[in-house]
């Protein structure tokens, strides 16, 4: 029985993350000796609400987007929030949106579109194709060489699905996901280090107001907060009876792993 | 015959409209779209964007025209994405027919237009 319950928490969990294993030796200590540039890219620019109405009989789920495009410079914001949480990690990281001119980031801005899934799938007919890539997109000469002409040596390129809010039925609390992609990739040499994607979900206390009204009233203050505590919260490690977590830093191989620790001690 | 069956089973009747009642009265907090174009009366030359995303929210679509306009769309309901009769996984298509009659309420939105330094110059709200 153990086993069994053993192997479904194990499907479930590598579910919820599919990534390479985490760097180790040289490459890891490379990139924190190294400097880091932070691209976060947002191709879907959109938050997705969905409710389940409970109907005695039936369950019925309803659904609405917002978008927040021309709305919210969410590429700038995020990257700040990554940027901040990798420094503490060890990384000498600095977002693209403050090591760069305007100028030049409007140059770069189609490739980055380019190199990321949302924004191609909604370009491409042949989505499906696009959505089973398991690779990471190649790095661009033109963007490598204006981050190799600014001292960069690698370059954490961030993607996301979409910040997501559910408000289940029957008095469950409401509960936010956001599935985010790394992409790291190391300038001087051209090459893909590490890929993974790690998902964050999170409980929300609306209070007594609608989804939408707790998100996008006063400027989506409420978006920008939970995002930004989603973000956080996923490069921490976090305890809960005695149970690691498992942080970004983790899975790319930036922190320790307890547990694989005492493991080998 | 059916007032037998009724008297016999009052309790289970009784024990059945309660948890009905509290089912019903459990559907939770709602997304909150907000759909009444017509009464929100916002005023062509007057309005700014910030007032039309301050009462309705964020828009489901945004577009930029040639001019430089941006037309803002809002639909006029949520969508039906999933139901289950009798079953567990709501995450299943709603059917086709509940689907058709969903997608004609969510057209019945509002779209909005702004010059380019965000004042309202045009709107089409669903009559």
């Amino acid at each position: 029985m153990f086993r069994f319950v053993f192997g479904v928490c194990a499907v479930f969990l590598s579910a919820c993350a599919t990534m390479q294993p985490p760097l180790s030796g040289e490459p890891a200590n490379s990139l924190k000796s190294g400097k880091a540039v932070v691209a976060f890219f947002d191709g879907v620019e959109q938050i997705k609400y969905s409710r389940d109405i409970y109907l005695v009989l039936a369950v019925a789920k309803e659904a609405s987007y917002s978008t927040y495009s021309g709305l919210w410079n969410s590429n700038a914001d995020v990257s700040g929030i990554h940027t901040t949480e990798l420094s503490k990690i060890g990384i000498q990281a600095k977002s693209l949106y403050e090591a760069l001119s305007p100028e030049e980031i409007a140059e770069i801005q189609p490739i980055l579109k380019t190199m990321d899934v949302s924004s191609r799938m909604k370009a491409s007919n042949n989505s499906n194709e696009l959505a089973s890539e398991k690779t990471a997109p190649h790095l661009k000469q033109k963007l490598k060489d204006m981050l190799l002409s600014k001292g960069f040596d690698y370059l954490f390129f961030i993607t996301w699905s979409g910040y997501n809010l559910d408000v289940p039925a029957l008095g469950i609390s409401p509960r936010e996901t956001l599935d985010t992609t790394y992409s790291i990739y190391d300038l001087n040499r051209d090459s893909l280090l590490w890929n993974g994607s790690v998902r964050a979900f999170e409980q929300v206390d609306l209070g007594e107001a609608t989804a939408k009204e707790y998100i996008e009233k006063n400027d989506l203050s409420g978006l920008k907060k939970e995002v930004g505590r989603m973000i956080s919260e996923k490069y921490k490690i976090r305890t809960d009876h005695g149970i690691n977590s498992t942080s970004v830093g983790q899975y790319i191989g930036l922190q320790d792993n307890v547990a694989a620790v005492k493991q080998g001690e | 015959m059916l007032g037998k069956i009724v008297k016999n089973h009052v309790g289970q009747f009784a024990i059945l409209l309660i948890v009905t009642t509290f089912l019903c009265a459990c559907g939770g907090q709602s997304i909150g779209l907000k759909t009444e174009f017509k009464q929100a009366n916002m005023e062509i030359g007057k309005t700014s964007k910030s007032d039309i995303v301050q009462y309705f929210g964020l828009p489901q679509k945004v577009l930029k025209d040639d001019s430089g306009r941006d037309h803002f769309f809002y639909e006029g309901a949520t969508r039906l994405v999933g139901l289950c009769v009798g079953c567990g996984d709501v995450n299943q298509g709603p059917g086709l027919i509940p689907s058709l009659i969903n997608q004609g309420i969510v057209s019945e939105g509002a779209e909005y237009v702004f010059d380019p330094s965000g004042i309202l110059v045009a709107k089409f709200e669903s009559k």
